[in-house]
């Protein structure tokens, strides 16, 4: 479904500047940075104007990124390409917007704004990546999680680690955080993903990540595996 | 508590968390009134039943303050 971006932008214009008060010293911005802020924060048809510009310069940056990752994309049709890039724009701009007064001057203003549009497009494209798709809840297979030689000490090491942490997840967690961790950690779903099909927030599912993650190392802990790496950065 | 926007979900994402209610001990009346709206935490849900609330409660204490209570 294409959304007509204009209209989508032009509420946005109309509605009366947020106070902006930029935590770099004036002084620090660059000139074209002084100028985007100024005329953002400003009234009437010059914020207007410079919302337009500023939509085109998202769109670009949303269409470049969308396009940078259209060879690993087969379930997008030809107009998804544009449409993920419009949406990623209108969303980028309110995002700008609302947080103008957050700008630092650390970088150039528009090197700043194209992260919001490079973010919005990749959140966009996980989302439909997964669109329509069972989320899998439940481990499918363990992971070979083994990535060098190991010695058959190390790897009877690594495989009672393994096992007991299969154990701490199967007893240890409860059944919704089982599925939360299962499905971030070893399937691989989008945490955005997770909550758009949950109805709820990001914030939430990290909680609950959290606390899976601190319940499995107590189990471990107390089953006598210490969790710590060595210098090699595999667990002892 | 966070209120979620009241957005009816697609059928097929509607589907998804009607069947994931009523893997959780929803019955089949109660997960389909949750879902219909789309306006429901689905996480907040299982938490409460992650720590022993009936589901019924679960239902009820996450009901928008705002919407008249829907007969159980």
């Amino acid at each position: 479904m294409r959304r007509p971006a204009v209209d989508t932008v032009r509420p946005v214009a109309s509605e009366p500047a947020p106070r902006v008060a930029p935590a770099s010293p004036a002084g620090t911005l660059d000139a074209e940075s002084r100028r985007w802020l100024e005329a953002l924060s400003g009234t009437g048809h010059a914020r207007d104007e410079a919302i337009g510009r500023l939509h085109e310069l998202l769109l670009r940056a949303a269409r470049f990124e969308v396009s940078r990752r259209r060879l690993g994309l087969p379930y997008l049709r030809g107009g998804d390409h544009d449409d993920l890039a419009q949406q990623s724009a209108d969303d980028a701009l309110v995002a700008v917007l609302a947080k103008l007064a957050d700008f630092r001057g650390e970088s150039r203003f528009t090197t700043w704004v194209y992260k919001f549009a490079l973010y919005e497009a990749a959140v966009k494209l996980r989302r439909r990546a997964w669109q329509d798709r069972e989320l899998p809840l439940e481990p499918d297979s363990w992971p070979d999680i083994a990535s060098r030689a190991l010695s058959p000490e190390e790897h009877a090491a690594e495989s009672e680690l393994l096992g007991a942490l299969r154990d701490a997840i199967n007893d240890a967690l409860s059944a919704h955080q089982r599925e939360v961790l299962v499905a971030i950690t070893l399937n691989d779903v989008p945490i955005d993903v997770l909550a758009e099909r949950l109805n709820t927030t990001r914030g939430a599912l990290y909680k609950t990540l959290h606390d899976a993650r601190r319940k499995l190392r107590a189990r471990l802990a107390a089953g006598g595996l210490d969790l710590t790496s060595n210098d090699a950065g595999h667990p002892r | 508590m966070r209120q979620t926007t009241a957005q009816s979900p697609t059928p097929a994402l509607g589907e998804w968390r009607r069947r994931r209610l009523i893997a959780a001990g929803f019955d089949e009346t109660l997960a389909a009134r949750l879902t219909r709206d789309g306006i429901v935490d689905l996480h907040e849900l299982l938490v409460l039943l992650d720590r022993g609330c009936p589901p019924e409660l679960a239902a009820r204490i996450l009901a928008p303050l705002d919407t008249p209570a829907a007969p159980s």
